[in-house]
C-alpha cells in the first residue's frame, strides 16, 4: 500500500496560479495525495475559487500575512508521512511525486529530496519527464540546500530538524532549514528527473523588501549556524557590501536591515546552532548576490 | 572576422542567474547588426560563455554555445583573479562583443564584470538589465563605470570599519538588555 503524501502550499493573493498548481497535482501519476493549502489572508476571492473547484482541499485561512509560519502550520497539519513544500506559482511535474517517494524508500537517511526547479518563464515544460523509463538512482546527488518552490520533506525529519524559523518572515528560511536537515543526520537528496515548474518572472521580483529582509537574514543565518571565525569573515565581508552598496544605491534599506539583524542578536544567539565546517564549505552562499539584484 | 564580417566571436559572461542569461541571449538575438537567422542556426556567430563551475553543467543545455570557459574560482568575478590567470586566455579568443547581463537595473554593483568586460580588449560591450533592455556602451564608458564602482570602495571600508565598531556596542547592548529583562524582581522565588 502507498503511503500518503502532504502536499502543503503557500499562497497570498495568487488565486489563479494556485488554482493552476492545484490544477497541476491532480495530474500526478502518484496517490494519494493530499492537498493543504495555507493563505496568509488574501483578499483576491482565494478561499472561495477553491472551494468551488476543488472543494477537497484542506483549506487553511490566515487572518493576516504571516510569512513562512504558514508553511509550518500546514506542515503540523499534515498527515503524510513526507511533506511536499510548493509556492503557489509552482507545481511538480507529473511523475516528481513518485520518483520523489522512491528516493525516500531507497534510503531511510534521506531528510529531503530537492527538486530540480524550471523556471517556466524562459524554459519550456518537458512534460512527463522521463515518466516512462525507470528512475536511475545513481543520478542522484547530495545537494546542501533546497529551493522552497519544490522539495519534498521526510515527516520524521521534521520532527527531529525541525520546522521553518519563523522570524524570518521570508527569504533564507530554506537554507537555514537545509543545515538543520544535514545536521540532524540527514542527507539533501537531488535527481535532475525530479522537476517542479516554477512562473518566476525575471522582471517581477523588484520588491522594497526584499534588500532588507535578504540582508538582515543573511546576517542571522550566518551568526545562527557559522563557526565563530566563519562567522566573523562572512559578516564584515557582508558589511562592506552593504556600506558599498548604500553609497553606490543610495538607500538606507540595508542600515535599516543591519539594525534590526543587530538588535535581534540576542533571540539568534538563544537559537544559534553551529554546524560542521564541511557543511560550510560546500555550501555557496552569494554574500555579495544580494547587494546587486535591486536597484 | 569582426563584427561586419562572416562572423563575429561573442562572449558572454555569467554574471547573473541561468534564467536571466537565456533572457539576455533572446534580447542579443535581437542587436541590429547581428543576424537572428544566423544565430539561431549557430551559424555565423561564435558564442562562448565565461562562468562559475557551479553553472557549467547547466549551460550544456544550450546547444548553440561554443565553448564554455570555467571560472577557476566560486568567489565574484575579481579583476585580480581575471588579470591572473584569465586575461591571456580570453584576449587571445579576439571577442568582437562581450555581454554584461545585470541582475539589477542600474548595473551598480557589477564593476568587477565591467572591469572584465574591458580587460577583453573587445570593441562592443552590451549590457543587458533586468527586464532584458540593451545597452551598447563604448570602451571609454565600460572603463568609466568601472573606475567610478571601484572608487566607492575606500569610503566604503571606512564605512565598514565604523559599522563593525557599532554592531559590537549593538550587540553588546543586545545582549545587557536581553539578561537585564530576565533578572529576577525582588520577591520573586
Amino acid at each position: 500500500m502507498k503511503v500518503l503524501v502532504s502536499v502543503v502550499i503557500l499562497t497570498w493573493n495568487r488565486k489563479d496560479d494556485l488554482l493552476e498548481t492545484v490544477a497541476e497535482l491532480k495530474e500526478s501519476t502518484y496517490a494519494p495525495i493530499e492537498i493543504i493549502v495555507v493563505d496568509n489572508g488574501s483578499n483576491d476571492g482565494t478561499q472561495e475559487a477553491i472551494n468551488e473547484k476543488f472543494p477537497q482541499v484542506n483549506f487553511v485561512r490566515l487572518e493576516k500575512n504571516v510569512g513562512i509560519a504558514g508553511y509550518n502550520i500546514g506542515m503540523k497539519k499534515a498527515r503524510g508521512e513526507y511533506v511536499v513544500l510548493l509556492d503557489s506559482d509552482s507545481f511538480p511535474d507529473e511523475s516528481a511525486i513518485e520518483r520523489m517517494v522512491k528516493i525516500f524508500e531507497s534510503d531511510s537517511k534521506v531528510g529531503a529530496v530537492a527538486f530540480d526547479v524550471h523556471n517556466l518563464i524562459v524554459e519550456s515544460r518537458e512534460s512527463g519527464v522521463g515518466s516512462q523509463k525507470s528512475l536511475d538512482l545513481f543520478k542522484c546527488k547530495d545537494v546542501y540546500g533546497y529551493n522552497g518552490a519544490g522539495v519534498g520533506i521526510r515527516k520524521e525529519c521534521l520532527e527531529k530538524a525541525g520546522y521553518l524559523f519563523e522570524p524570518y518572515f521570508l527569504y533564507f528560511n530554506e537554507q537555514d532549514h537545509a543545515f538543520r536537515i544535514l545536521q540532524a543526520g540527514y542527507k539533501i537528496k537531488f535527481h535532475p528527473e525530479i522537476i517542479a515548474y516554477h512562473k518566476t518572472s525575471t522582471t517581477s521580483r523588484v520588491s522594497s523588501s526584499a534588500p532588507y529582509f535578504y540582508t538582515r537574514n543573511l546576517l542571522w543565518m550566518i551568526w545562527r549556524f557559522y563557526p565563530i571565525r566563519y562567522a566573523f569573515i562572512a559578516t564584515i565581508s557582508l558589511f562592506f557590501y552593504a556600506s558599498l552598496s548604500t553609497i553606490q544605491q543610495r538607500t538606507s534599506i540595508y542600515m535599516k536591515a543591519i539594525l534590526d539583524a543587530i538588535f535581534g542578536f540576542s533571540m539568534v544567539l538563544s537559537n544559534r546552532f553551529v554546524v560542521d565546517r564541511n557543511i560550510i564549505k560546500n555550501v555557496r552562499i552569494p554574500i555579495r548576490w544580494a547587494f546587486t539584484a535591486y536597484i | 572576422m569582426g563584427i561586419y564580417g562572416v562572423y563575429m566571436k561573442i562572449l558572454f559572461i555569467k554574471s547573473t542567474s541561468i534564467q536571466h542569461l537565456a533572457l539576455s541571449f533572446e534580447k542579443v538575438r535581437s542587436l541590429p547588426p547581428l543576424n537572428p537567422l544566423l544565430i539561431k542556426e549557430g551559424r555565423g556567430v561564435v558564442i562562448d560563455v565565461l562562468a562559475h563551475p557551479h553553472a557549467v553543467d547547466s549551460l550544456k543545455g544550450f546547444g548553440f554555445i561554443n565553448r564554455i570557459i570555467s571560472y577557476n574560482s566560486t568567489g565574484n568575478f575579481s579583476p585580480l583573479h581575471i588579470f591572473r590567470e584569465y586575461m591571456g586566455n580570453i584576449r587571445r579568443g579576439k571577442y568582437d562583443m562581450v555581454i554584461v547581463p545585470f541582475n539589477n537595473m542600474s548595473g551598480s554593483g557589477y564593476e568587477n564584470v565591467m572591469a572584465l568586460a574591458v580587460c577583453t580588449g573587445a570593441r562592443h560591450i552590451v549590457t543587458c538589465n533586468k527586464i532584458g533592455e540593451i545597452e551598447r556602451l563604448t570602451f571609454k564608458d565600460s572603463l568609466l563605470r568601472a573606475v567610478r564602482g571601484y572608487l566607492y570602495y575606500p569610503f566604503a571600508m571606512l564605512m565598514t570599519v565604523v559599522l563593525s565598531v557599532m554592531g559590537i556596542v549593538g550587540v553588546l547592548l543586545s545582549l545587557v538588555i536581553s539578561n537585564w529583562r530576565k533578572l529576577p524582581v525582588a520577591g520573586d522565588q
